[in-house]
């Protein structure tokens, strides 16, 4: 193998370990973002299913 | 034809969660900035995902497949470059943060808040036109993967494609920025896995001695070396540098992820880890492309050789899950960019050619059918149109058309009081100048005088819109200070 290949398969080693890596951690994160997303969508509706006090 | 029972019902199970999913997260629309920006809550997974999982398209795997077959190893330096301008994008905030602050739902807004209405309205324009033709290939790069790794004739090939189409269409305009990034966290996952797939599969059957063999025998030291190579060199390394900070800070589709974070910080973190990624994005279907050169030997057409590499090595069974990675990675970028030039288009384009804004609800109609236009050209344009050079460079050369103008605007916006209206507009339109100069001139390249051949090139045409685009800004802005004095905005006080 050349020296310029060698070099950039030793890059590209590392590029693919840290996308994959990233890819994990965001796969395992990303289900509670999601989770949290919903969940202040619904409750900012709720106030406005909810009859407002009488006086 | 590689495409066996358990690969087809793959598909076709991913196709119905895509359509589920998308279809019932509209229920959380409720009014224009959930539509648009996802009522700004997007925390900084979620964010990654999304903002990963619009970049890669299946036309983002050919064309970087395309390089790796006939650049070899040197192209990989595009994606080393794309890592440090978005990483840079991230950590510092540039451009992005005052965005975010600004609380603008598309970049030509900040045009409004700077300028004027009008030079919003001719870089909405601008935006929408570059963004389209850039979006006006995919898929037919798409229809080249699917063809060679399903193993199709043309005819249900544009079927598939058709198929797909309407179903993104159908949840984009329905459910707007909320579906988006709900099907792309799902998409991630699934594009993730296909990409792991096939590298694995390539690792497999290709080994790496026989890849070095391939470039240094082919190509000689341009395999290794971008500076020795003719596609590249010094123009081409400087142009993709200034053109992905570009990118990175006023793409919509990818700024729109920054527009929809929870806060400032969010977006910052957001562009940065997605940043991390994209040397990966680049340099993982790049090495598919060196594998097939490995594995066929040169000669095949460039852009179908990976895709016809993954149809030959992954065995049934995984072509399924790979072509139901390639169908979320289009899926994701579809919807994504069908929503960011329908709301470019609607808001600061058609609002701007009126007095007052729209109502929310009208907007979000517009919206809705000029999404549905978008995708019927897709269809249309992706068919018959022909790709000068290579489909990386077609890319960059119509996002230059845009981008170089608006980095002219918004930096200078955001950094130089000095920025005035007449800068604006002169650096819009000579941004857009060389990119539109070199789409026109370079079908009849033979014609051109020989003081006008350099605007046929590619690399030359998308680093001279950049230096036109500053050039338009700065002596626009100073020959014109008392004329039209310069606008001043608080960034800091809408955060």
């Amino acid at each position: 193998m050349t020296t310029g290949s060698v070099l950039w398969l030793i890059l590209f080693s590392l590029a693919a370990l840290l996308f994959f890596g990233i890819a994990l951690v965001v796969a395992i994160h990303g289900v509670s973002d999601v989770r949290a997303l919903l969940r202040s969508t619904e409750d900012e509706e709720e106030p406005a299913k909810t009859p407002a006090p009488k006086r | 034809m590689n495409y066996g029972v358990v690969d087809w019902t793959l598909t076709a199970a991913y196709l119905l969660a895509s359509v589920g999913l998308g279809i019932w997260a509209k229920r959380y629309v409720e009014n224009l900035a959930g539509y648009m920006v996802a009522g700004r809550k997007v925390k900084v997974s979620l964010g990654i995902a999304t903002f990963v999982a619009t970049e890669l398209g299946t036309v983002t795997y050919v064309y970087y497949g395309e390089l790796g077959y006939v650049a070899g190893f040197s192209g990989f330096i595009i994606g080393i470059l794309a890592m440090i301008a978005y990483v840079l994008v991230g950590r510092t905030g540039f451009i992005i943060e005052g965005l975010r602050r600004l609380r603008v739902m598309t970049i030509p807004e900040f045009y409004e808040l700077r300028y004027s209405r009008k030079v919003r309205l001719l870089g909405g324009l601008i935006l929408f036109l570059g963004g389209v033709l850039n979006m006006g290939i995919f898929l037919k790069f798409d229809g080249i993967f699917l063809t060679e790794v399903m193993g199709f004739g043309q005819g249900a090939l544009v079927l598939t494609m058709s198929i797909m189409l309407v179903i993104v269409i159908a949840y984009t305009i329905l459910g707007g920025m909320f579906s988006i990034v709900i099907t792309d966290f799902m998409q991630f996952v699934v594009l993730a896995f296909g990409m792991l797939v096939a590298t694995i599969a390539v690792f497999w059957r290709v080994d790496l001695t026989s890849m070095s063999n391939a470039v240094a025998g082919t190509l000689g030291t341009a395999g290794v070396n971008p500076f020795d190579n003719p596609r590249f060199g010094w123009t081409f390394v400087i142009w993709i540098f200034v053109s992905s900070l570009a990118a990175g800070a006023l793409w919509q589709p990818g700024t729109s992820k920054a527009l929809a974070s929870e806060s400032p910080a969010v977006a910052k973190k957001v562009f940065f880890w997605t940043g991390l990624t994209f040397a990966g994005r680049a340099m993982i279907p790049m090495f598919w492309g060196v594998a097939a050169l490995a594995f066929f030997g040169p000669g095949l057409p460039s852009a179908s050789a990976m895709p016809k590499l993954l149809g030959t090595i992954v065995p049934p069974g995984f072509l399924g899950l790979l072509v139901a990675g390639m169908l979320a990675a289009s899926m994701s970028t579809y919807s994504a960019y069908l929503l960011a030039w329908s709301s470019v288009l609607a808001r600061d384009v058609i609002a701007c050619t009126r007095q007052e804004d729209f109502s929310e609800a009208t907007t979000v109609t517009i919206t809705r059918i000029v999404a549905g236009v978008i995708g019927v050209f897709l269809l249309v344009f992706g068919l018959w149109y022909k790709i000068p050079d290579t489909a990386f460079q077609y890319l960059y050369v119509t996002g230059a058309m845009y981008t170089s103008g608006a980095l002219g605007c918004v930096a200078a916006g955001m950094y130089w009081k000095k920025a005035n209206n007449i800068g604006a507009y002169a650096s819009l339109v000579m941004g857009a100048a060389a990119p539109a100069g070199f789409l026109v001139l370079e079908k009849s390249r033979d014609l051109l005088p020989s003081w006008l051949a350099f605007i046929a090139d590619v690399n030359v045409a998308g680093m001279l819109s950049f230096f036109l685009a500053a050039l338009g800004m700065i002596v626009g802005s100073l020959i014109s200070q008392r004329t039209s004095p310069p606008k001043r905005i608080a960034i800091q006080e809408h955060s």
